[in-house]
């Protein structure tokens, strides 16, 4: 009996993926079960065929429609494009061994300011090791003629500073590293 | 009478992105070589890398590199170009930039500098046509900077006004004034941002007309006085001023309102003593009245619509005037096909108020077909920086008639697949599949009441397929061996992105 349920077991193979979409979390679950694949999203389960096409371009066969999908991509961000949209995905729950992908903030004491939006920095007005208050400016990013200014969402001490004074940065790349420090 | 030609023996094209594209392409078919100029952000440009030669002109600030007189003189002095073409933006309408061309002895592929200053000046050129016919919107016929002058003239007019500022456009400076008592502080505040705009406060006061259609005339004229139009284009469809979806032939016209406006339009060419390719502009109000608003002297963005239904090279016929050829065609030659729509696409994420998106083109697709037409600045694997005007590419379409246009344009952009930077591809497809487009209802308010604000929306199949697409992919690459992640801002790499899936079809 036990065998069997072996057998039964061995050719079940389940992984689960959780990305995020903007600001929202999306759980779904790979699953193989004896040649089939299916997918689980939101506690349905759909049945999938993938014909790879290229590097770029999946035929993808789900719940009885096939569309072609684009995807491209860096790390755990994922460029995912279908019928001319395209989709921004970061896998969560991994860690970071890609120096180059964003930081997702998973962690309360992580207080590290992003740039909202691709372009130049024009000062950075702390050093490592300063403690900051809220609200406090800590950077400044120029794009087409816009400044943003970056502030502190709370009371932190500066770890790391992570780009320079006319270096260019992406929408989401980590300009300073702030920890939370709890108020004495 | 013998009238000399000349040859073009290299043109320098002094911009960059997919008008610089489409000027060498032009070139390469007629024989002619090309020289581009880039700045340093645009070191491995896909316009630089299309001519026969390449300068770079300095570092990324437009007024160190395409605004940069000196080095792109420079550039035509040390690779031997002969003319010199401006595309669109730039220089393109900048009259001491014509003359400096014509002092060395480059041929400006556009009008004279004398033609551009006179058109350029938006006040003078509203004298210059009113004095031969051509009806202006009804306003002040000086710039002024007396704020007195402005209150008897808005009494006459009536309101609302717009002030606008002289020296410059794009709805710099621009304020509407519902009453006189809004009159004085207006002026003002116009007056404080057309200094900081263009260094000259000059303000001016027109009516206001609310929310009218915007239709233009492109004309072609060449040194021998001979004008023609190639009818118009629409484009209503503008957020801040800035154009986003045209068509050719407009809904508003009819025949006879048609050939009317073309009859101004080249009056309003011959007034002005204006040569090579340059559109007129119109206002037009509910009642179907037509005003001129000011002639836009270059080769446009949106040309691509006339030359798909008008069956004329564009670029081709601005080569040929800058020889001093005749224009191979009179006004009875030119009739029009179809319907064509063009839909240009920013490096803008429409979901966050068009903020501008910069980066690496991590893939690129290109929309195909019978009537689909791309006009593009990007590759897989290209740059885009941040210093310049946001726009990648424009797809155009023509096919029989407006409903077709229509469809094939969603068919388009559907295909059309740009990923590694925010896009407004997906905002263009809720434009053209709205209902209002569809019946022809496009004036200059059309963003704000249907469409503006824009949010993503999501549906849940589509959302079952990137889920699965990106599920599919990392379990991929979990199985496979560690690759050396591609940094973000890598050099030329011949190994441009990593993934893919290998899932075993069924």
């Amino acid at each position: 009996m036990s065998e069997e349920i072996d057998s039964i077991m061995a050719t079940i193979r389940k992984k689960d993926y959780r990305f995020v979409i903007g600001e929202t979390m999306h759980e779904i679950t790979l699953i193989e079960q004896s040649g089939q694949s299916y997918v689980r999203i939101d506690g349905r389960e759909l049945e999938i065929r993938a014909l790879p096409v290229s590097q770029h371009c999946l035929s993808l066969t789900l719940d009885g429609r096939t569309v072609t999908v684009y995807q491209a991509g860096e790390g755990d961000r994922r460029y995912i494009g279908v019928s001319g949209r395209q989709f921004v995905l970061q896998e969560a729950g991994r860690s970071s061994a890609d120096p180059g992908s964003p930081r997702v903030q998973d962690s309360r004491a992580d207080a590290s300011l992003c740039s909202p939006m691709p372009g130049q920095v024009v000062k950075i007005l702390v050093s490592e090791g300063d403690v900051v208050d809220k609200n406090q400016t800590v950077a400044i990013v120029e794009a087409m003629k816009m400044e943003n200014e970056l502030r502190a969402s709370c009371r932190a001490r500066v770890k790391k500073i992570s780009a320079q004074a006319g270096g260019l940065v992406d929408a989401g790349e980590v300009i300073v590293e702030l920890e939370a420090e709890e108020k004495r | 009478m013998k009238t000399r030609t000349r040859k073009l023996k290299k043109v320098l094209v002094a911009n960059r992105g997919e008008i610089a594209v489409r000027v060498i392409r032009a070139c390469r078919e007629a024989g002619i070589p090309t020289v581009a100029v880039y700045s340093e952000a645009d070191d491995r440009a896909l316009h630089m890398q299309m001519a026969d030669q390449a300068v770079c002109i300095g570092p990324p600030p437009p007024v160190e590199s395409y605004l940069n007189v000196d080095a792109i003189v420079e550039a035509a002095r040390r690779t031997g170009a002969a003319a010199v073409h401006p595309g669109y933006g730039f220089l393109s309408e900048n009259a001491p930039f014509a003359a400096r061309c014509e002092r060395e002895g480059l041929i400006f592929i556009g009008p004279t500098a004398e033609a551009l200053s006179l058109v350029g000046d938006k006040v003078a050129s509203r004298r210059t046509m009113s004095k031969a016919g051509i009806p202006i919107i009804p306003g002040m016929k000086s710039k002024g900077k007396a704020p007195g002058r402005f209150t008897a003239e808005a009494k006459k007019i009536g309101y609302p006004v717009l002030i606008k500022a002289s020296a410059g456009g794009g709805g710099k400076g621009m304020v509407v004034v519902n009453s006189s008592r809004e009159l004085r502080q207006a002026v003002e505040a116009s007056m404080r941002v057309a200094g900081g705009a263009f260094g000259d406060a000059s303000v001016y006061l027109e009516k206001y007309l609310p929310a009218p259609r915007h239709v233009e005339f492109q004309i072609l004229a060449d040194t021998r006085g001979h004008v023609v139009h190639l009818y118009e284009r629409e484009c209503s469809i503008q957020r801040r001023h800035q154009k986003i979806v045209e068509e050719t032939p407009s809904v508003a016209l009819d025949d006879t309102l048609r050939a009317r406006m073309g009859e101004a339009a080249v009056a309003a060419v011959k007034a002005s003593g204006y040569t090579n390719a340059g559109t007129v502009e119109f206002l037009l109000d509910r009642e179907g009245v037509f005003y001129f608003l000011e002639v836009n002297a270059r080769l446009q963005v949106e040309h691509p619509i006339t030359e798909l239904t008008a069956g004329v090279d564009l670029v081709h016929q601005q080569l040929r005037v800058a020889m001093g050829k005749r224009l191979p065609f009179e006004q009875k030659d030119i009739v029009p096909r179809g319907h064509a729509i063009e839909c240009r696409i920013y490096a803008e994420d429409p979901a966050s108020g068009f903020m501008p998106s910069s980066g690496r083109v991590a893939y690129l697709k290109e929309p195909g077909g019978p009537g689909v037409r791309h006009d593009c600045g990007i590759y897989s694997g290209c740059q885009v920086p941040v210093q310049y005007d946001p726009i990648l590419s424009k797809v155009i379409v023509w096919a029989e008639d407006r409903q077709a246009a229509r469809h094939r344009m969603l068919s388009a952009l559907s295909e059309t697949v740009i990923l590694g930077i925010q896009t407004t591809v997906p905002f263009l497809q809720d434009v053209i599949a709205h209902p209002e487009f569809a019946a022809g209802n496009t004036h200059t308010d059309f963003l704000e009441k249907y469409l503006l604000p824009w949010k993503e929306t999501i549906d849940k199949r589509t959302l079952d397929v990137i889920l699965t697409a990106a599920a599919l992919d990392a379990d991929q690459r979990a199985r496979e061996p560690q690759r050396a992640p591609a940094g973000r801002r890598s050099s030329f790499s011949p190994w441009q992105t990593g993934g893919g899936w290998r899932i075993g079809a069924h």
